[in-house]
């Protein structure tokens, strides 16, 4: 996802029929990174319907940068924000989370 | 369980509330291994902010850090089990700090430390003492600010995915 930063300021999330796609803001049809149900990395993915939402790319890439593989959990809704949490565990232990909020673009408090 | 803090017998002592100047507010934090967690966080939270507000409540450290721009914002909760010692007094205690003078002094502890103490004896006179201890031992102070522990509101999700 690195490469979006330098390809578009902005970065189109849509979630449909439990698929995550992060497309970019000239073309919406391609597919820049795709997480589906049966991806390795994904356990548990649910959806109602169709939500789609545009977001600064430095802003979601600079956070998924920051992540590390521990169990993340992404929710998003029609024009809200996108929330990415990453739950700080040690064995058997919760240490703890971070959870990263982004507006969107056209966000509407 | 909190099995991996370690026993009282380590815990400082702080000086008693004064009947007259009011309560103390202090706090010693110490740090094992896991100050590596700590240290990704404050930079995390360093992109977004110049100064960082914690509160150390009874079993957890948390906070809630928005932009400038109001675009994003981090919620977070470190608890009790990630320290290696945890002691408050008279909690919640919220505190201010620089985040580049942290963040400037845990990256040469990172490296070389075996434990990281963050301590303050009384909030109020607004310093910060960092501990590092491994090879050689290191004190640094730095100045540190009670606030009022406001933080901004959570933004509501509509969730759908």
């Amino acid at each position: 996802m690195e490469d979006l930063r330098v390809v578009s300021q902005e970065i189109n999330v849509t979630v449909e029929d439990n698929c995550f796609v992060f497309s970019t803001k000239n073309n919406k049809s391609t597919a820049v990174c795709k997480l589906e149900n049966d991806s390795p990395q994904v356990y548990n993915m649910s959806s109602d319907g169709r939500v789609s939402s545009r977001f600064n790319s430095s802003y979601i890439i600079d956070f998924i940068d920051l992540l590390k593989p521990n169990i993340i959990e992404l929710e998003m809704g029609n024009n809200s924000p996108l929330r990415i949490t990453e739950i700080l565990n040690s064995g058997n232990y919760e240490l703890g989370y971070i959870s990263f909020y982004l507006a969107p673009l056209d966000y509407d408090e | 369980m909190d099995q991996d803090i370690t026993s009282d017998k380590n815990r400082i002592e702080f000086a008693n509330d004064d009947p007259i100047l009011g309560i103390t507010k202090s706090f010693s934090l110490r740090v094992g291994s896991r100050i590596e967690i700590i240290y990704r966080l404050l930079k995390t939270l360093s992109r977004l902010t110049d100064s960082i507000s914690f509160t150390i409540g009874d079993n957890d450290v948390f906070a809630r850090v928005m932009d400038n721009q109001h675009i994003s914002l981090i919620d977070f909760q470190l608890r009790k089990v990630l320290f290696e010692s945890f002691v408050v007094s008279n909690p919640p205690v919220n505190i201010v700090f620089n985040a580049y003078n942290i963040l400037t002094i845990l990256s040469r502890s990172i490296k070389n430390a075996k434990r990281v103490e963050l301590m303050s004896q009384d909030v109020e006179k607004n310093k910060l003492i960092i501990t590092s201890e491994g090879r050689s031992r290191a004190e640094y102070t730095i100045e540190c600010e009670p606030f009022e522990g406001n933080y901004p509101e959570l933004p509501k999700i509509d969730f759908k995915a």
